[in-house]
């Protein structure tokens, strides 16, 4: 009998129960080899391609277009030679749908949420997985979950940490002046309460800047940056209007126009991703940080500031995206002369909208 | 994010408020429960044990137990509303309104427009309703549509822990008189639920599951039914949109109306008996102002024109099943 | 007891104005000028003045139908209750409440109302919330006979018993529910009797007595003040006029009506204080002048008044809805 191999619905994110297939980037008796792209696959927060786990010949297409699955079913079957239909029922008849919730919380490298005591504010941290640290940080009105398909990624090769900033996600809201100092300062108390020393910091937008404050107050800290769709450097500029239709988004439709900014291509945008964002919206404080956050920000001195100190920073690789609405695009020539940068084809947001592409860049990166 | 039991967030909803605001009180029978016993006072926190804990940490100047006397909890809470506090009364089973309708509907809900817009009635009833937990006539009906026709009301009907905190937290905020219809079938449903407090506004509707096919609209206790016949729905390739409107008054009649546009076909679930129901109510809201894009008759599942009955067959027979809900609609789908 | 002349004269200028008010309101509704019905105090003046004469407009009162005297002798500004009687723009109320709802937060006066028995559980919540705050002030509940018959009364009697709370029953028992006498539609002997049953102190006060009225209500406001908890009035009274203006009061004989008439409390008050030589008639002559003058001219104002926009017709349902 042929070596049959099954590929699952897989788990993306904590809530994830079930996805629906969106269409097959591989046809029947095309081989597949591991890693790459072979079905799309939408959930409700959003749609991303799933990378094949096996290689082989794609024999049978189990979950068609259209269709909703859970987590854990088989959606297609590979195999290395020739298999006969028989064989591929009775395989699939043989395989259980896997309990992948289950079997994820199982996993020694699993994703924990806990809560921690910063000088006196509560910091929610995600983590998982082991080793080198590589801390994730997440932009403005945005948490932990925006790195969902990053963090499920760079679990296998690093520890990978993902706080909530003060003043979003489940994180304390009160902030004393919503400067990246303020912003910063929590992190480095944050990586020292997990006893981190030594980090790759990763920062989208907002969390970009503060990752740039960070490698500056505290050097040692910092191994390296990658600066995602960053809101500070050189011919980059916030939208002062995205930011204040998120902090006047009152309804699930309107956080849906706002976040639909953050994206080239707006059916990405699924009802979760807009749930989740209205939930920390509804949080007592969460606006006023915003507000707080916003107004510091447009004042541009803690911006201007960073952009004056490039050279002082650590070796940095900088990710843009060709689309990004809510930034705009890097000047590269003004970036210093030994960083990497990589475009993509992607708005503000190609950890979500380009997952396996943005995930594959960072692992390049760290294996330097 | 920690599991919560609905009864918890609401406990949680409550205590939350309490600490926040001073004027926050609570009032109604046994809401600490046990004074002038011999015992422990403070050990009942309501029939359900809805406010158990709140008498010990708040005590008897906040955590008021009152006599049975529906009129007197409801008429002195709109009173202390009217001149200052926040009350948060306890109507214990939502069948008692009967008892204490005038100072619902003729006082509080009145106060502000029959006094020019003057009066501000920061009230709060809390109230259970629901059948199946064979209670019998007199204790197990919802008559949210009684409370939804009352202007000057709002009316609340929370179908899951993180809607009931946001939702309450919203209701005791809320300079209106407010009427917060929790579901005793759901006092054990577990859900994730924010630590912190959190508002969620009242008029806007909770889009469960997106579908393309059929909009089914429920409310309280039944939307978890809802979404279970959807769920069976998929599995035929019907893709049903479930829409929990949450609060009956305001209705968030743009989301219904906007979820039909895109489906043609509608199916109204509301406990209550057909005649002047929630279900007829929104059923004609669609039917005239989105008759265009209707492509089937409006299903409305409710329970029969009869009281709640005892007897467990026929109380279950009397429900909305996830069974009737997925029949309608089917129904509406396959409608010629 | 010893009142100032200034506050003789006070007393007697708010029995004065409703007096005047309510002969204004009986001549305007027979003109057909003021909409619905009118229920006028009459005859009552005495017991209205009496009772809220020592409050403030932190402490609240809780009226009922018959409430114009009572809104006037919290203080509530007669300009503003004519507009609002005939349904007026400018009306205490924007025109929205009419005779039976007139209210006046800003001077504790927490509405009329129209539904008998309506008032006694508002006051005693009105009540828990000036305990809770931590005030010496007192809420009073309005009634009259016909609501010491209504369950929601009952309730708010037992209630203000068992939460302790600084409330006083002000009983106006004017000897008729609508058409049907207190003699026949209470059970037991007395109000005051019935309060007492339900552990309060009351008493049976002659509310024409503006003396009397006073006097009481300064021992149940030292009840409630040094937090005794509540305390009961039965004010007896006279109605002149019927259950509405233009009630043929075919249920009262002559002898009864011109009992009424002979007890007016305003000649009563008039005989004492000039009896006792504390004020003159010319003085109290030149009040009722000045008073009916001014009541005429609200009147007129408010007759000339134009009616509410349509546009404030679905405002203030909701703040915000």
């Amino acid at each position: 009998m042929s070596n049959i191999k099954a590929i699952r619905m897989p788990k993306w994110g904590l809530a994830m129960e079930e996805g629906t297939i969106v269409g097959w980037l591989k046809q029947i008796g095309e081989s597949v080899k591991e890693g790459e792209e072979i079905v799309e696959i939408e959930t409700t927060k959003i749609t991303n391609v799933l990378e094949a786990t096996e290689s082989g010949r794609l024999v049978r297409i189990v979950g068609d277009v259209g269709e909703v699955l859970p987590v854990g079913s088989i959606i297609a079957v590979l195999a290395d030679g020739d298999a006969s239909d028989a064989e591929i029922d009775e395989y699939i008849s043989a395989q259980p749908a896997v309990d992948v919730a289950e079997k994820d919380a199982a996993a020694a490298n699993a994703l924990k949420v806990e809560t921690w005591d910063v000088g006196g504010r509560n910091i929610s941290v995600a983590s998982a997985g082991a080793g080198q640290p590589i801390v994730l940080l997440h932009g403005y009105s945005g948490d932990f979950n925006n790195w969902m398909f990053t963090i499920e990624d760079l679990k296998s090769i690093g520890r990978v940490i993902a706080p909530d900033l003060p003043g979003h996600g489940a994180s304390a809201k009160k902030m004393v002046d919503g400067s990246l100092g303020e912003l910063a300062g929590i992190v480095a108390e944050t990586l020292k309460a997990l006893e981190v020393e030594n980090a790759w910091v990763v920062g989208h937008s907002l969390g970009g800047a503060v990752a740039q404050r960070l490698a500056l107050d505290h050097p040692g800290l910092v191994k390296g940056l990658v600066l995602v769709c960053s809101a500070a450097l050189p011919g980059t500029e916030v939208s002062a209007d995205f930011l204040d239709d998120v902090i006047n988004a009152e309804r699930a439709r309107d956080v849906k126009a706002a976040l639909q900014w953050l994206v080239a291509d707006p059916d990405l945008v699924g009802r979760e991703m807009v749930d989740g964002v209205l939930k920390y919206l509804r949080l007592d404080g969460a606006r006023e940080a915003l507000k707080v956050i916003r107004d510091r920000m447009l004042a541009g001195d803690d911006f201007s500031a960073l952009q004056k100190s490039l050279d002082r920073l650590p070796p940095t690789l900088v990710i843009a995206g060709h689309n990004d609405q809510i930034v705009g695009r890097p000047l590269q020539d003004q970036l210093p002369g030994n960083w990497d940068v990589e475009w993509m084809d992607a708005g503000h947001l190609p950890q979500l909208e380009k997952a396996a592409a943005f995930n594959a860049i960072l692992r390049r990166h760290f294996a330097k | 994010m920690a599991k919560r039991s609905y009864r918890k967030a609401i406990n949680e909803a409550l205590a939350q408020e309490m600490a926040r605001d001073p004027n926050v009180i609570l009032m109604g029978i046994d809401v600490g429960g046990g004074q002038g016993g011999s015992g422990k006072v403070g050990s009942v926190g309501g029939v359900f044990g809805v406010t158990y804990g709140l008498y010990d940490k708040f005590g008897p100047s906040r955590v008021i137990d009152t006599p049975i006397s529906e009129s007197a909890i409801i008429g002195a809470a709109s009173g202390a509303a009217v001149t200052g506090l926040r009350p948060v009364a306890e109507l214990m089973f939502v069948d008692f309104v009967g008892v204490c309708l005038d100072q619902i509907y003729n006082q509080a809900a009145k106060f502000r427009y029959m006094f020019g817009g003057k009066a501000k009635t920061p009230l709060v009833i809390r109230s259970m309703g629901g059948a199946g937990m064979r209670a019998g006539a007199q204790h197990s009906q919802t008559l949210h549509p009684l409370l939804t026709m009352i202007p000057g009301l709002k009316v609340v009907m929370p179908s899951n822990p993180y809607d009931a905190k946001g939702l309450l937290i919203k209701a005791i905020r809320d300079d209106d008189p407010v009427f917060f219809l929790e579901s005793k079938a759901l006092y054990d449903m577990e859900g994730e639920v924010p630590e912190d407090s959190y508002e969620i506004p009242f008029g806007e509707a909770n889009i469960l599951r997106e579908g393309s096919d059929v909009t089914v609209v429920a409310l309280g206790a039944m939307v978890r039914r809802a979404a279970k016949a959807a769920e069976a729905l998929v599995k035929e390739g019907v893709k049903a949109e479930v829409i929990d409107p949450r609060t009956t008054s305001p209705l968030d009649e743009d989301t219904i109306l906007e979820s039909v546009d895109k489906t043609g076909r509608l199916v109204v679930v509301d406990e209550s008996p057909p005649r002047c129901s929630l279900a007829s109510d929104i059923g004609a809201m669609v039917a005239s102002r989105a008759f265009k894009s209707l492509k089937a008759p409006i299903e409305m599942v409710t329970c029969p024109h009869t009281p709640v009955p005892f007897a467990p067959n026929l109380e279950d027979a009397y429900l909305p099943s996830p069974e009737m809900i997925a029949a309608a609609a089917r129904q509406a789908v396959s409608f010629k | 007891m010893q009142l100032s002349r200034e506050d003789l004269k006070r007393a007697y200028r708010q029995m004065a104005t409703i007096r005047h008010f309510e002969e204004r309101v009986e001549k305007e509704f027979a003109n057909g000028t003021i909409p619905g019905f009118a229920h006028v105090y009459l005859g009552q003046e005495a017991s209205g003045v009496g009772v809220c004469f020592d409050l403030t407009d932190e402490d609240y009162i809780g009226s009922t139908h018959r409430g114009h005297g009572h809104c006037i002798a919290k203080g509530c500004e007669v300009g503003g209750m004519f507009l609002e009687i005939m349904g007026k723009d400018g009306g205490i109320c924007g025109g929205k409440g009419g005779s039976m709802h007139i209210a006046d937060m800003t001077k504790g006066m927490l509405g009329a109302n129209a539904i008998v028995g309506g008032s006694p559980p508002i006051a005693v919540g009105a009540a828990l919330t000036l305990k809770y705050k931590g005030t010496d002030r007192v809420a009073v509940a309005f009634s009259g006979d016909g609501a010491s018959n209504q369950g929601t009364t009952l309730e708010a009697l037992n209630m203000a018993v068992v939460l302790k709370v600084p409330v006083i029953f002000a009983f106006e028992n004017n000897g008729y529910g609508e058409f049907t006498a207190a003699e026949y539609a209470v059970g037991a002997p007395s109000i005051a009797g019935r309060a007492k049953g339900f552990g309060m102190p009351a008493e049976v006060v002659d509310g024409g007595d503006f003396f009397a009225v006073l006097e009481a209500m300064r021992r149940a406001l030292e009840h409630c003040r040094g937090g005794g908890g509540p305390y009961t009035l039965e004010l007896n009274c006279s109605r002149f006029l019927g259950h509405f203006v233009g009630d043929p009061q075919k249920y009262r004989n002559q002898d009864e009506l011109k009992a009424a008439r002979s007890n007016d409390p305003l000649a009563r008050f008039r005989n004492s204080v000039t009896g006792a030589r504390l004020l003159e008639d010319a003085e109290l002559d030149a009040i009722d002048a000045e008073v009916r003058q001014a009541v005429a001219e609200s009147a007129e104002r408010a007759l000339a008044a134009p009616q509410p926009s349509l546009s404030t017709l679905t405002k203030d349902v909701y703040l915000r809805y």
